[in-house]
């Protein structure tokens, strides 16, 4: 066994129980060395893990773990979305009991989606995800005192458990039906087999358990709920990382695993996806909490990843995963923007409402900039990566077949939607007035160098978006290439 | 002679779990569970699953049933009992479909195999028994996952006591 | 077909799994769902080891996902009740309907 390519793994966890332990033997640590050491040191493995990277697939134990170019590329992913969060939590750290325990829950996290990642075998997958859960349970309880966190804590554990059961139960009959867990082997029992009633009852399991993970519809409940409670970075990080790792599983275990049952499947896929965009878009339109309306939002992207989750069951696999990869990546940075800057105005004005952005070009410029260039990402306009990913998603979709043309259709159709509420905000910022008394917003400069990096990111990434779109292209073809 | 066996303890793991969903009397429903656990872990032994058998009783019977009888002493109104929900009868019918479609669906589906062979010992007996053994899966293959579950664990823990703290 | 069958362990599986489920959707008491969660888990474990046992070849990945469950279960009772005790310190009650947790 190689334990060398668990590099990243042991480096991320060692800095967690670093984290764990710093807290503990330092009397006043200062806040300050745990977020920036912390965050700093994620972008150090983050690069350390592009740049090892040798293109070459391995796989660990027997194929309990598979490191190619995918796995790779998700790592960077995640260790990134983790040190973004925490450097954005450099204020909220200062104001809580647990800071160390705070950033190591993040990192720890962090280890969790990765495993998700590269995972090439049913349980590894099932304990990473868990891993992920119970570090994010904790994290959205993180402020328990609220009443609002209070509840949607034990909301979202609740519902997480109840999920697990039910992705516990497709797992099962899986292995009962195939007789192994590993997905390569599952590929190959479940060739073998003509589709019976467990096997239904398996598929069904599945996607009703990972559908909670990624907050499709109708599996969607928990996630308005859960973000509105939740500290605004974790409901960030929870925005972001956890709906990629969620999809890193799932594509992974469609692709290879489930890829015998994928066109069998994808009509559930699709439906899932359409009510997925419909819903999250429209209601979307009636909220006035922003951290709900991002929710609804984020449920509606999600059914646009879920379109590409059916098209791969088409003849070439590889466009539409690299076409997930991309958006995924676009979608999380441009969510981050977003949160980033509803961090910074709640953390001065205490409020988190649409109306509360009224007047806010005129309060702080450069906020009202960042975050019109995130929605204008998340809406898909030109200029931004946003527009790019959707772009290349839609488009590999609806060549996948032909009866992907009017999803295809109603995405493009729920992103105009999308186009209406994001543009409200954009004009409570610039037309409304401030209300009186409404001072002008003041960030602290480790935030404004934050979004500024990240809203540099994202444009840089509609303008030119080779780089990345080669990264998801290959790292696509690496999946299939072993299976 | 295991026939029966597993007849008297899917019977009571059954008991136990109706008494978990019915009773009105929350300690009873805790009761109920740990009944269902020990059940459960007599049923594992009926499938030569001799650890697993152990491991279920210590951690839920001896763990997991017990923190939950101190939630129930913590939590428990004396004079409210266990209430159902207003939909309740819902719950009831989904369950049962459940039930039904799960039932339906194991008699009519074809599992890999479904003869049950020789004993099998998941345990190493003496140096000489054969097959394959839990020890040796669970540290080589199955490593990581085992590594993960102990930072699962760890995570558990901390995050408990970082909540539940006294302030 | 065995005296014992393999469908007769699936049964009490379902049997378990969906007494679980109906306690999660018909309770009020947060304690009393978190223990049918624990019944659904009870009720996977026992396929997955019957799924184990009544395989042609010896193998037991079963045994190993289900001893990962009961972990991955544990974890999840200590997390919940940690979580629900912050809700009891304040508000002196684990009705789910109070706490507003109607799904």
């Amino acid at each position: 066994m190689n334990w060398a390519l668990l590099l990243p793994g042991y480096l991320v966890t060692g800095l967690a129980f670093g984290a764990f332990t710093l807290d503990l033997i330092v009397p006043r640590l200062s806040r300050t060395v745990l977020v920036y050491g912390g965050a700093a040191v994620m972008a150090a493995i983050a690069v350390f893990i592009i740049l090892s990277s040798d293109g070459e697939s391995s796989r660990f134990a027997g194929g309990i773990l598979i490191f190619d170019t995918y796995s790779v590329f998700f790592f960077a992913v995640f260790v990134i979305l983790a040190a973004v969060t925490i450097l954005g939590s450099s204020q909220f750290v200062s104001a809580i009991d647990s800071p160390g325990e705070f950033v190591a829950l993040l990192m720890m996290s962090a280890v969790g989606a990765m495993g998700m990642a590269a995972a090439g075998e049913l349980i590894t997958a099932y304990i990473s995800l868990e891993l992920l859960s119970f570090s994010l349970y904790i994290l959205a309880s993180y402020t328990w005192k609220e009443r609002r966190t209070n509840e949607a804590g034990m909301k979202y554990i609740l519902l997480g458990a109840i999920a697990s059961a039910f992705l516990l139960l497709g797992i099962t009959y899986i292995y009962g039906l195939t007789g192994d867990t590993r997905y390569d082997q599952v590929a190959s029992g479940l060739s073998a087999l003509s589709p019976s009633p467990g096997l239904i009852i398996a598929l069904a399991m599945l996607t009703a358990g990972l559908g909670f993970k990624v907050a499709a519809v109708p599996f969607h409940m928990w996630t308005p709920d859960v973000y509105e409670g939740a500290p605004i970075p974790i409901t960030a990080y929870l925005a972001a990382a956890s709906k990629a790792a969620g999809f890193a599983l799932l594509i992974r275990l469609v692709a290879v695993a489930l890829e015998p049952v994928a066109l069998f499947w994808d009509w559930v896929f699709i439906l899932l996806a359409v009510l997925s965009m419909m819903l999250g878009n429209l209601v979307a339109i009636l909220q006035s909490n922003l951290k709900r309306l991002m929710a609804y939002s984020s449920i509606g992207q999600v059914g646009y990843l879920l379109l590409g989750i059916a098209a791969l069951g088409a003849d070439d696999p590889t466009k539409p995963i690299a076409g997930m990869l991309l958006h995924s990546v676009s979608y999380a940075a441009s969510t981050m923007v977003a949160f980033m800057v509803l961090l910074a105005v709640w953390q001065q004005t205490g409020k988190e409402g649409v109306r509360d952005m009224a007047g806010l070009a005129r309060r702080n410029p450069f906020l009202a900039l960042a975050l019109t260039g995130a929605l204008f990402s998340l809406a898909g306009f030109p200029f931004f990566v946003g527009f790019v990913s959707k772009f290349y998603l839609f488009t590999v979709v609806a060549t996948a077949g032909a009866r992907f043309l009017v999803p295809v259709g109603i995405a493009i159709f729920a992103s105009l939607i999308s186009l209406y509420y994001y543009l409200n905000i954009v004009r409570q910022m610039y037309i409304e007035q401030p209300e009186d008394g409404a001072e002008a917003i003041r960030v602290s400069r480790t935030m404004w160098l934050l979004i500024l990096g990240l809203l540099l990111a994202i444009v840089a990434g509609g303008l030119y978006v080779r780089p990345l779109a080669e990264a998801a292209e290959s790292a696509a073809a690496s999946i299939l290439a072993g299976a | 002679m295991v026939t029966l066996a597993f007849f008297f303890l899917a019977t009571a793991a059954m008991i136990g779990a109706l008494a978990v969903v019915t009773a009105r009397n929350l300690f009873y429903a805790a009761l109920g569970l740990l009944v269902s656990l020990a059940a459960v872990a007599g049923i594992y032994v009926t499938l030569d699953a001799d650890f697993l058998a152990l491991a279920q009783f210590l951690i839920y019977v001896g763990g997991i049933a017990v923190l939950i009888v101190f939630a129930v002493m913590m939590t428990a109104q004396i004079n409210r009992a266990s209430s159902s929900h207003r939909l309740w009868p819902l719950g009831l019918l989904t369950g049962a479909a459940t039930l039904a479609g799960l039932a339906y669906v194991m008699i009519n589906t074809e599992w890999r195999s479904e003869s049950r062979g020789e004993t099998i010992s998941p345990m190493v007996g003496d140096a000489s028994s054969a097959g394959i053994h839990l020890p040796d899966l669970l540290f080589s293959t199955y490593l990581l996952p085992f590594e993960l579950a102990g930072l699962l664990l760890l995570v558990a823990t901390i995050g408990a006591l970082v909540i539940a703290r006294e302030r | 077909m065995d005296a014992l069958a393999l469908q007769h362990y699936l049964l009490l599986s379902a049997g378990l799994f969906a007494v679980g489920l109906v306690g999660v959707l018909a309770k009020r008491n947060v304690v009393v769902i978190l223990m049918s969660i624990e019944l659904m888990l009870n009720g996977v474990n026992v396929a997955l080891v019957a799924f184990s046992r009544y395989s042609p070849v010896d193998e037991l990945a079963g045994h190993i996902f289900a001893i990962f469950i009961i972990t991955v279960a544990a974890a999840e009772v200590a997390i919940g009740l940690a979580i629900l005790l912050t809700i009891f310190a304040r508000r002196n009650t684990v009705d789910a309907a109070e706490i507003n947790l109607l799904k």
